[in-house]
């Protein structure tokens, strides 16, 4: 099999498109010109290999082009929204508990003095959009290398989904797509077969609709793991081998990477075969057994650098491993499923469970020893060079030879952004007497509404690490975080939660604050402080001037909020080009910004979880409700738009955050829950369900300067904690100079009661009006009814 | 070439097959009863102990599932109450995880085998005409993408 030439030193611009087109590299005409350029000072032609390699390389993928990107904005030009943001939010904090950040495959941060935890966030869209159970599987199975490719064991595994409405009929789906449903079945599916085979417990995420992701859905995976911090290393040096272990090549995924950065079309669902991985858990698993035995035999790991095979497969792993040195791979000794695999496709095939260890000689015995034991291959397959090139090898045949130099020097791209008017107008909504069953409307609304369907078929015990669960209290309401006990011989634990809101994304800097104040908010309700952040972007078209504003404005807020909360970011992900085409008619999705948070907690016996305790306590609510209704529950069951997306005071979040855990620290809290999707009324009979009690609720003491009930129900505002307290002089003491104020009590009696603000008779609080007044029971079983599948 | 059909006992312990049908009557089809089938087809020259061994032993639940397993045939004539049969398995060259851990496990039993690969049949109850079983392949059972599928009427 000699390598193809391809011709392209003497082509025209358009023919250059028409290369990168029709072979699925998603290369621009600037960038083909680059490799023109290159090619032409070399004075000969690409082979197929080389020219995969540099479209695996240069994609949006593999080196975040937009991220890096120079960018026009009406206040000026921006270079790189990772320099000037995320970054640099992490840099200026400069916490010494952050051991690796935006380096490695997963982002690194102190546990205690012996232990490190991970953690890694990806999307995987595309694939999960042309079959939701492989799509969604191989999303968690990567994700989990990930973790593992910093020697880590992945000891949790988290989900954010988005899909189009479930109620949409077959004959309004744009042609080509899957029903929302088939999606969402498709993908929990998928997640929970490679969870639960491969033994990491699935025991946190969330599930959100909107009519933006029809076309295109949404799959998050995320994978918390913890590793000895000595057993952390980089230092491969030219003459170590290159080990490929794990699952055998085929001819799945190829252009999985430059196809995730092509829109969607109707005929997406046929032609792109190729870009479909099948997953296999237990390939995976007995891969991960050999690796952390290689990790611990010895006092160093056996091999001197790691990395997993994702996106790009062996062309970004060890594309990105060799940069330094050099590397050369004899691709004929790749194993392979079948016969009849070209060169270039072994080399860019995204086909799972496959990682690659860098091995000095002198290991090489042991190391296989260790793999042949789990029954899992393990092929030496190249070697560091010392020269800075990568060569490409085929039986006899010299298939690609390129200069790092060249290979990683992506030329920068220029983007423009533009800033899209904000539109606040207040709809006009009259008042009512009554909002019990605005309430229920809400809570039988499929963002809000129970995912027990989803969560009951998650193994979320297995490890037994598991302290604080999904569903939360005697009678299971939905839970603020998750708390793992990492160690058996150690009472600190971790807390993982999530924040998203997609519906805020009319204004971008607000959701993003938002965002980020929720995950802050849902890790501190549990007791999770010294928190890290990981930033996941999930956006349309960068190309599109508003949706790089709308980037560019989450970005801003990413360093504010990290800035404001302390926070470091620590990784990140960004899948853009989440578009779809119908009719000639481009949708995108709705900015979707997902804001991951990993902190710690000195003792999990201090965890706290959201269901309500002893009847008789008081409630009290901690935050300022404002007039911030935008994209929130309330309007949407009423179908109205417009209004303030909810914004966040930094500095006073951050004071209340931290006078909450001291309060958590000090058992002054029996239970705590933040107010989110549908304000303080969702809030409140959330607590209540969940604990099987009840709770009076008088309007009167909220902090606010609103008089509207309803908006002070169901106000979206952040910052916002809904507590039960059992030592209240203590508490109070502790949350001074900030807006709180007793506001009702735990009641024995299964209902939730909400007085109006204002009483014709000032004197007589009994005659007041109850604006709410429903039994738990029914609450509860609203909540319940929508995803009783 | 052996091949062995899985069944359940009763429509009660099928989740597969109850979850299929709501999913049929979503779609508004008047669907009263989904069996499903675990096919594996093994190219191996092991003998019909072996076979018998690997059913009980590897492939079926014996509290909740039936076999039954024929030589030299390329499809199995079961479910004799359905009035459809479909049977959905991957297109060549897709990975067939389930086929490779099933090969694993019966070599580990002690038979020699050359190749597993699986398939899923689903009989269907109900009265359902060509185009609506159609339907149901695409919409429900087999992603084209990667699965291909094929159907009889009883």
């Amino acid at each position: 099999m000699k390598p193809k030439q391809i011709q392209i030193t003497s082509a025209n611009e358009q023919q250059l498109i028409t290369i990168s087109k029709k072979g699925l590299l998603s290369l621009s005409k600037k960038e083909m010109k680059a490799i023109q350029k290159y090619y032409q000072q070399q004075g000969r032609e690409p082979t197929d290999a080389e020219l995969e390699t540099i479209a695996q390389t240069w994609s949006e993928h593999c080196i975040h082009k937009t991220f890096n990107a120079l960018i026009d904005t009406p206040d000026g030009q921006i270079d790189s929204l990772f320099k000037t943001y995320i970054f640099k939010a992490t840099n200026e904090l400069d916490k010494k508990w952050c051991i690796s950040v935006f380096k490695d495959n997963a982002g690194i941060v102190k546990f205690d003095d012996e232990h490190a935890v991970a953690m890694k966030v990806e999307t995987h869209n595309h694939p999960t959009a042309l079959d939701p159970y492989g799509g969604a599987g191989t999303g968690t199975g990567g994700v989990f290398r990930d973790v593992m490719g910093v020697g880590a064991k992945p000891i949790l595994s988290t989900n954010m989904l988005f899909f189009g409405p479930l109620d949409i009929p077959h004959t309004q789906l744009p042609p080509g797509t899957m029903h929302p449903k088939r999606l969402m079945k498709g993908s929990v599916a998928g997640i929970r077969d490679y969870g639960n085979r491969m033994g990491i417990p699935t025991a946190n995420g969330g599930v959100a609709f909107d009519q933006g992701y029809i076309g295109n859905p949404l799959v998050y995976a995320g994978t918390v793991g913890i590793m000895p911090k000595n057993k952390y290393i980089c230092n491969a040096q030219s003459g170590d081998l290159i080990l490929l272990v794990g699952g055998k090549t085929g001819r799945d995924g190829i252009h999985g990477v430059t196809f995730a950065s092509v829109e969607l079309e109707e005929t997406s669902e046929k032609t792109s075969s190729g870009a479909v991985q099948i997953g296999n858990p237990v390939e995976e698993k007995k891969t991960l057994d050999g690796l952390l035995r290689a990790r611990d035999c010895d006092a160093l790991p056996l091999y001197s650098a790691i990395t997993d095979c994702g996106g790009g497969g062996l062309s970004s792993a060890i594309g990105e491993m060799g940069k330094e040195l050099g590397v050369e791979v004899h691709l004929d000794k790749v194993p392979l499923k079948y016969a009849g695999l070209e060169p270039w496709e072994i080399w860019i095939s995204e086909a799972q469970e496959r990682m690659i260890l860098i091995v000095p000689p002198e290991n090489k015995e042991s190391i296989l020893e260790i793999f042949k034991n789990e029954n899992c291959l393990a092929t030496i397959i190249g070697k560091l060079r010392n020269d800075k090139k990568l060569v490409l090898y085929h039986e006899q045949d010299k298939v690609a030879e390129l200069e790092m130099s060249f290979l990683h020097s992506v030329p920068k791209i220029t983007r423009k952004a533009k800033w899209k008017k904000i539109e606040e107008k207040e709809p006009n909504l009259p008042e009512k007497i009554t909002y019990g069953e605005d309430l229920k409307k809400i809570l039988r609304s499929p963002n809000v509404a129970s995912k027990e369907w989803v969560i009951r078929q998650y193994d979320h015990e297995v490890q037994a690490k598991t302290v604080i669960k999904p569903l939360q209290g005697k009678a299971q309401g939905p839970g603020n975080a998750c708390v793992l006990k990492p160690k058996y011989d150690s009472w600190k634990g971790i807390v993982i939660s999530n924040g998203v809101n997609s519906k805020y994304s009319e204004n971008p800097y607000n959701m993003t604050l938002s965002a980020i104040d929720e995950a802050l908010r849902n890790n501190v309700c549990c007791g999770g402080r010294r928190i890290a952040i990981l930033d996941n972007f999930s956006w349309g078209s960068p190309s599109n001037p508003e949706t790089m504003g709308a980037l560019v404005k989450a970005c801003e807020a990413c360093y504010d909020g990290a800035k404001g909360f302390d926070t470091p970011l620590i990784s990140g992900k960004d899948s853009l080009h989440n578009e779809y085409k119908v009719k000639g008619k481009t949708m995108a999705i709705p900015h979707t910004m997902v804001i991951s948070a990993i902190g710690i907690i000195p003792d999990i016996r201090k965890a706290i979880t959201m269901d309500l305790k002893k009847p008789g306590t008081s409630i009290y609510l901690v935050g300022e409700t404002l007039d911030e209704l935008g994209g929130s529950h309330y309007f949407m069951v009423n179908e109205l738009t417009g209004g303030k997306v909810p914004g966040v005071n930094l500095a006073r979040a951050k004071k209340t955050m931290d006078r909450l855990i001291e309060a958590i620290d000090s058992e002054l809290i029996l239970s705590c829950h933040d107010c989110s999707e549908g304000g303080l009324a969702v809030t409140a009979a959330e607590m209540s369900f969940a604990g099987g009690l009840g709770m009076t609720i008088d309007l009167e003491h909220v902090p606010t300067n609103l008089e509207r009930e309803d908006k002070i129900l169901f106000s979206e505002s952040n910052s916002r904690f809904l507590v039960e307290v059992t030592n209240e002089k203590k508490f109070e003491e502790k949350m001074k100079e900030l807006p709180f104020a007793k506001i009702g009590k735990v009641t024995q009696e299964p209902e939730l009661k909400i007085k109006e603000r204002r009483s014709l008779d000032p004197n007589i609080d009994d005659k007041k009006k109850l604006v709410i007044n429903e039994k738990i029971k029914d609450l509860k079983n609203e909540w319940e009814a929508t995803f009783k599948w | 070439m052996w091949v062995i059909g899985v069944t359940y006992q009763s429509p009660d312990v099928d989740p597969i097959g109850l979850n299929k049908k709501v999913e049929m009557e979503d779609l508004g089809l008047p669907v009263k009863q989904v069996n499903t089938m675990h096919v594996y087809y093994i190219q191996s020259n092991a003998t019909k102990e072996q076979i018998e061994k690997a059913c009980k032993e590897l492939l079926a639940d014996p509290i909740i599932q039936d076999y039954t397993y024929q030589q030299d045939t390329n499809s199995l004539q079961l479910a004799e109450t359905s009035s459809w049969l479909i049977e959905v398995k991957n297109k060549p060259g897709v990975t067939d995880a389930v086929g490779e851990s099933t090969k694993k496990g019966l070599e580990t039993l002690g038979l020699e085998v050359d190749q597993v690969h699986t398939a899923f049949t689903y009989s269907i109850e109900g009265q359902l005409e060509e185009e609506q079983i159609k339907q149901i392949a695409e919409k429900i059972l087999a992603n084209p993408l990667i699965q291909e599928y094929k159907y009889v009427r009883k």
